[in-house]
């Protein structure tokens, strides 16, 4: 598959995923804003929450 | 002597799961409330068996594995991933630090039919002790990788890999090199080709003729690989209302899916090949099974019934 054919912003993509896509097929966010979105998420939570 | 007894909690407690973790210190500082009734040591050792017992719970029922199960990988998955959210540094190379392998044991369905469990058993035990301690995990412990291996029912096992290298070049000379050396592995004592029994189940399969009494029998393994983004990349991390347990979830979710995805894609491969350069193993792998020996024997049974019945019909 062609990552190159997933172009344009994060925001973008998201509208694009279809879970019911093969797995492999399914199209892609870009690694780098995922990693930050994730970190940021984390960074979200309480200090409660992050223990559990 | 209660800071000796908190450091030999903190160092029991150390690398295991957080929810164990969370129960052990909760009975700790209960008992530790209770003191002078309980000494220091009394409360140590009621922690140790805690821990003990609760670990079964993360390991494989098939103690002869010694290995942890798919639960424990989850974990391994979740702990590693917190890991990463929560480094002080953002850095890319995080993306390809982390890897979940996927394994399948080809040849136990051929050494449980013929050889009885205890055969199929010692398939499982060769197999095993190659992700727990083989050439190829010490070969990626040799770059620092934190390497845990389970099992995760019937003939499928899995690996965690996490460390500080990029593993994208890394995974597919580790793939190779865990098939060779399962592939290598001496089965051959596992199924005695001249056992009578032996011999009548693969008559019934009309296959006894196209298998030599010399011929050397091999267990193998399909690998099937994922690296963190690959699963990271397809979960919709920024979409509104998602909470970080959430998304990992879904990460975790993904990772295990893709690595069976690719290891199922890898046997069918593996079997394509394996019928031009081993026929007889690649026809024992494809045909052998309980059922198709059982419905082998009914046939035969009810073919010479009916032969039975024809010729009380003639006379």
């Amino acid at each position: 598959m062609n990552e190159k054919n997933f172009g344009g912003t994060v925001e973008q993509k998201k509208t694009d995923v279809r879970e019911s896509r093969p797995l492999e097929e399914a199209p892609r966010f870009e690694g780098h804003a995922q990693l930050v979105g994730l970190r940021e998420l984390f960074a979200k939570m309480s200090t409660e929450e992050k223990d559990n | 002597m209660s800071d000796t007894l908190d450091t030999k909690i903190e160092n029991l407690l150390a690398g295991l799961p957080t929810d164990l973790k969370r129960a052990v210190q909760k009975k700790v500082d209960f008992y530790k409330t209770k003191q002078p009734i309980f000494t220091a040591e009394e409360i140590y050792r009621e922690a140790r068996d805690l821990v003990a017992l609760e670990m079964m719970a993360y390991m494989d029922r098939r103690t002869y594995l010694s290995m942890y199960n798919r639960r424990y990988a989850e974990h391994q998955l979740v702990e590693h991933i917190k890991e990463i959210a929560s480094s002080k540094e953002l850095n890319d190379r995080d993306l390809y630090a982390l890897a979940r392998i996927d394994f399948d044991l080809n040849g136990l369905k051929v050494l449980n039919d013929l050889g009885g469990h205890i055969a199929g058993n010692k398939g499982l035990k060769m197999f095993a002790e190659v992700l727990n301690n083989g050439q190829t995990t010490k070969w990626l412990r040799g770059f620092d990788l934190e390497v845990t291996a389970t099992a995760e029912g019937g003939d499928e096992f899995g690996l965690i890999i996490f460390g500080k290298l990029d593993l994208r070049e890394l995974l597919p000379e580790m793939a190779k090199k865990y098939f060779d050396e399962v592939y290598a592995l001496d089965a051959s004592g596992l199924i005695d080709f001249k056992d009578a029994h032996i011999v009548e189940n693969l008559k019934m399969l009309g296959i006894a003729d196209s298998i030599p009494f010399d011929f050397r029998f091999k267990i193998s393994c399909s690998v099937g690989y994922v690296l963190f983004n690959d699963a990271l990349e397809r979960v919709p991390v920024t979409e509104p209302g998602k909470s970080y347990t959430e998304v990992v979830r879904m990460i975790t979710t993904k990772m295990f899916e893709l690595s069976d995805l690719r290891a199922r894609e890898h046997k069918s491969a593996f079997k394509a090949e394996l019928g031009k350069t081993n026929p007889i193993l690649s026809g024992l792998y494809a045909r052998m099974s309980r059922e198709v020996i059982h419905l082998e024997k009914e046939i035969i049974k009810r073919d010479a019934r009916i032969t039975e019945l024809e010729s009380k019909l003639k006379t």
